[in-house]
């Protein structure tokens, strides 16, 4: 069985959208291995819940994947039939999105809703899938999981909702989960709550994941590696470890440095400007109008990914 | 869940307190009197008869006596008697009101039999030759008179086909027929009427139920249902149609008013022996009492439908049922 469980090449997802065309993901390429866990990392906008969303192929109009592949366990995912691809959703790959309070159906019951893909793709009875439904809520350690499983979403707090989407997420044990920025909706007292259930399953299931998020701590937390997005690319990928302590590019520098630090005081800083629209990128490099390093090259040309380092790729000129 | 019927039905109070008002209103806003009305057209009316009616409405107190002891008489459904045959009125509408609840009922169920179905797959074919097609019949649909298309309906089916009896509901003969060939006759009578008076709600809510449904197919929750590789029929009927559903159930409540009163059109114009028409031709003669307890009584029916779908809405949307 080879390492890699995901490999995504040269994906790229753009939105046809009356006023022109988005490039939401414009050819990025990422590998999640078997037991890893890889942290997307990029502001509001960068494509990454397109990403999240292209793998499992919902980009709904007037979205489209325009090329690339999505090998997943050793299928491309983007050539198969459709009745395969919803097998491989939810027994394959499972999601966990960001709005805990919109995500869960307002009108069934949270035990109906957890177990009906298990009565669908395995044929178990209600019975059964209802155990099963019960010893995941104890999993993500939800106080009552009976009740819970009768009570409808509007009764459970947000940080509850977002337990039972993890749960949901995970009914089928799926070798792959992508959790689409999980704390982000939530308070920071249940976001790390959150975390530490995330890190826990993680240890005890051995899960492989894909966790999007803006926000670098967050991802610094949980993540083997990371890859940096940019305005629908990748600009830099590496190890968890070696990025946090000696960031390349100067965008992944800027989100570090924008990590509020206790000797701040509560000062934020941020990178200057905002991400660019995607429909008129700037030329050359879409970050250098907000570069503290640009030079006139970057202006022009934008930089392949390229090796820095074994295993650390980055695109960017200036970066060593 | 009892609290909230409870809270609808106090509702209610008032609005019955307004149908009291409004057909007090109506009675001394026509011109004349009621009795002069009837007087003045009939000149053979006595004296004492004249005294008699004055008697009936409590003409002869102040007007705010006047309006309690309406709604006194409101209160009992007792609406006095009929001035042509002089039996009570409310016996007349109790005889006429069950063909109007068939034709309305009859009405209703073609109405989301067709275009629910209509309505769902538009939107899930949204952008298709098919849904394009739809939205042309239904915009067609939508500016069609509808009296123009009963009166068509009767002129095709009726006189050049003679499919579809054009008149009535039980034809003497029946009373001849098996009870099976009876039921058949009652439905073979209905078509006409039935067609007639759901196809202005057919366009309306076809086109609710798309919009809804479109709206609701753009939820995160459904996207939730697919991430979980459910297959679209799943996704469509279980997740997306409870919720799309919800502002229809809510917008029928609200369409019942226009389907009892459209109902009174076609009553007339299918010689239908219901309360629509016992109120027409009441207002066409002057029976000042009929015609006030079927406006009465048409505006209690249109409070229960409201009553009716809200009861419903809260049936289908648990975050009204368990507050
Ligand atoms: N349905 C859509 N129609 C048009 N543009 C879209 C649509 N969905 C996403 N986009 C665009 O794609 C870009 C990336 O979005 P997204 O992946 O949600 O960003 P994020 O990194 O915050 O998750 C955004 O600029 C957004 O405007
Ligand atoms: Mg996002």
């Amino acid at each position: 069985m080879s390492k890699t469980l995901l490999e995504i090449k040269g994906l790229k997802t753009h939105f046809y959208t009356s006023r022109g065309v988005v490039k939401a993901v414009d050819g990025i390429d990422l590998i999640v291995k078997r037991g890893e866990t890889v942290g997307l990392v990029g502001e509001s906008g960068c494509g990454k819940t397109v990403t999240g969303l292209s793998i499992i192929r919902l980009i709904s109009e007037p979205g489209r994947i325009v090329e690339g592949k999505v090998i997943f366990d050793g299928d491309d995912l983007l050539g198969l039939k459709k009745e395969r691809m919803r097998k491989i959703r939810g027994e394959g790959i499972g999601m966990v999105f960001q709005e805990p309070l919109t995500s869960l159906n307002p009108v069934l019951r949270i035990g109906d809703q957890l177990t009906e893909a298990v009565i669908v793709h395995r044929k178990s009875s209600a019975i059964e899938a209802e155990r099963e439904a019960l010893a995941l809520l104890d999993e993500v350690k939800i106080d009552s999981p009976k009740q819970t499983l009768w009570a409808y979403p509007h009764q459970l707090s947000g940080g509850m909702r977002q337990r039972v989407g993890i749960a949901m997420a995970l009914m089928l044990k799926p070798k792959l989960v992508l959790f689409d920025e999980p704390t982000t909706a939530l308070d920071v007292t249940v976001q790390s709550g959150i975390l530490q259930l995330l890190k826990g399953l993680r240890q005890k299931m051995g899960l492989s994941s894909l966790f999007i998020t803006h926000d670098l701590s967050v991802a610094a937390q949980l993540a083997d590696r990371i890859v940096v997005m940019y305005a629908g690319k990748v600009v830099e990928d590496a190890k968890a470890g070696d990025i946090f302590k000696k960031p390349r590019h100067p965008y992944t520098k800027g989100l570090l440095d924008s990590i509020p630090k206790r000797e701040d005081k509560g000062r934020l800083r941020s990178i200057a400007g905002s991400v660019p629209d995607l429909m008129n990128l700037p030329k050359g490099c879409p970050f250098h109008p907000r570069c503290p390093l640009k030079e006139s090259r970057c202006e022009k040309e934008l930089q392949d990914m390229r090796r820095a380092e074994e295993d650390w790729r980055v695109r960017c000129w200036k970066a060593a | 869940m009892v609290r909230y019927i409870a809270k609808r039905l106090l509702l209610i109070a008032p609005m019955l307190i307004g149908i009291s008002l409004i057909t007090f209103i109506v009675m001394h806003l026509a011109p004349g009197d009621p009795t002069s009305m009837r007087y003045g057209l009939n000149p053979e009316v006595s004296g004492s008869a004249r005294a008699e009616l004055k008697k009936l409405y409590d003409l002869d107190k102040p007007v705010h006596i006047q309006y309690l002891l309406w709604a006194k008489r409101l209160a009992r459904f007792d609406f006095g008697n009929s001035f042509l045959d002089d039996r009570p009125v409310m016996q007349k509408i109790v005889e006429r009101l069950p063909a109007t609840l068939l034709l309305n009922v009859c009405a209703l169920a073609v109405i989301l039999l067709i275009a629910l179905p209509i309505g769902v797959s538009s939107a899930v074919r949204h952008g298709s030759l098919y849904d394009k097609v739809m939205t042309i019949i239904v915009f067609i649909g939508y500016a069609t008179p509808t009296f123009w298309f009963a009166l068509i309906l009767m002129v095709v089916f009726g006189f050049m086909l003679g499919w579809f009896p054009i008149s009535g509901l039980r034809p003497w003969y029946i009373e001849y027929y098996s009870s099976g060939r009876q039921v058949a006759d009652l439905l073979w009578h209905l078509v006409l009427p039935v067609v007639a008076a759901s196809f202005g709600g057919l366009a309306g809510i076809s086109r609710y139920t798309k919009s809804s449904m479109l709206e609701v197919l753009r939820q995160d929750y459904i996207r939730t249902a697919r991430a979980k590789g459910l297959p679209e029929r799943k996704v469509i009927y279980k997740h997306a149609l409870r919720n799309g559903l919800l502002p229809i159930v809510t917008i029928l409540g609200f369409a019942l008013p226009g389907l009892i009163s459209g109902s009174f059109i076609f009553e007339t114009i299918f010689a239908w022996p219901g309360m629509g028409r016992l109120g027409y031709e009441a207002i066409m003669q002057y029976d000042y009492p009929v015609v006030m307890g079927v406006g009465v009584i048409a505006s209690m029916m249109t409070l229960i439908g409201i009553l009716i779908s809200d009861i419903l809405y809260a049936f289908i949307d648990p975050r009204i049922r368990y507050k």
